[in-house]
């Protein structure tokens, strides 16, 4: 079942910890979050309703996590912190630059 | 999916401006052409994209036409995408992710997301007008 955009935002902001970016844009909902080393920064489309399956995999890929593990972060079977661990030793795609 | 199907049959660089190109970024930018490497399901950004915005490398679009026919375009380098009705309206919604991406790195003193930031400027640059 397609994920719908909202609830996509609602999780990502509130589980996962996301802040809506603080540029406005009048194409797409920006958000972003820090962790140590890097920031991670996706976005959906004003107007869209859902999330198609090939947009997951791009979305999943801003996440830097593969697609079946942002499914399961947004059917609650990831957590943050299973989130974060995934992050640190396993981001994919890999971080370009990391510190 | 052909992509020369939809642009006719273009082998040749340079590049060609598509006549419903850009309502948002304007007719007269140089946008989407075949690339020459892969001409199924790639297309390349450069040089000049919007006002006062140009790509100073080449960046190659993934392209992908979803189940309701409307179109994907993503990127390999910094994971952004445009999706639209045309293709047209796809790539005015890449270009705009493109500079808002921009602005949202630039805003960013921390040295991780500058060294990001300088990344992407070796790509995209501000022109005079």
């Amino acid at each position: 079942m397609p994920l719908k955009i909202r609830k996509f935002e609602q999780i990502l902001q509130g589980k996962f910890g996301f802040v809506p970016a603080k540029h406005r844009s009048d194409d797409h909902r920006w958000y972003e979050k820090t962790i140590p080393g890097c920031l991670l920064a996706t976005y959906v489309s004003h107007g869209d309703k859902e999330l198609s399956s090939n947009l997951e995999g791009k979305i999943a890929r801003q996440l830097r996590v593969r697609k079946l593990f942002f499914q399961e972060m947004f059917t609650c079977e990831q957590d943050a912190n299973a989130y974060h661990k995934q992050l640190q030793e396993d981001p994919y795609p890999p971080f370009h630059v990391r510190f | 999916m052909s992509v020369a199907a939809l642009f006719g049959d273009r082998t040749m660089f340079p590049f060609w401006e598509p006549a419903q190109s850009t309502q948002k970024f304007g007719q007269v930018y140089p946008a989407i052409a075949p690339s020459t490497s892969s001409p199924l399901s790639q297309l390349i950004l450069f040089r000049r994209i919007a006002p006062g915005w140009e790509l100073v490398q080449r960046l190659v679009l993934e392209l992908t036409q979803e189940e309701d026919g409307s179109y994907l375009l993503s990127d390999n380098e910094f994971y952004l995408y445009g999706q639209g009705e045309t293709l047209a309206a796809a790539q005015d919604d890449y270009v705009a992710a493109l500079l808002e991406y921009y602005a949202l790195l630039a805003d960013k003193p921390d040295p991780p997301t500058q060294a990001v930031f300088r990344r992407l400027q070796l790509f995209l640059r501000p022109t005079s007008l």
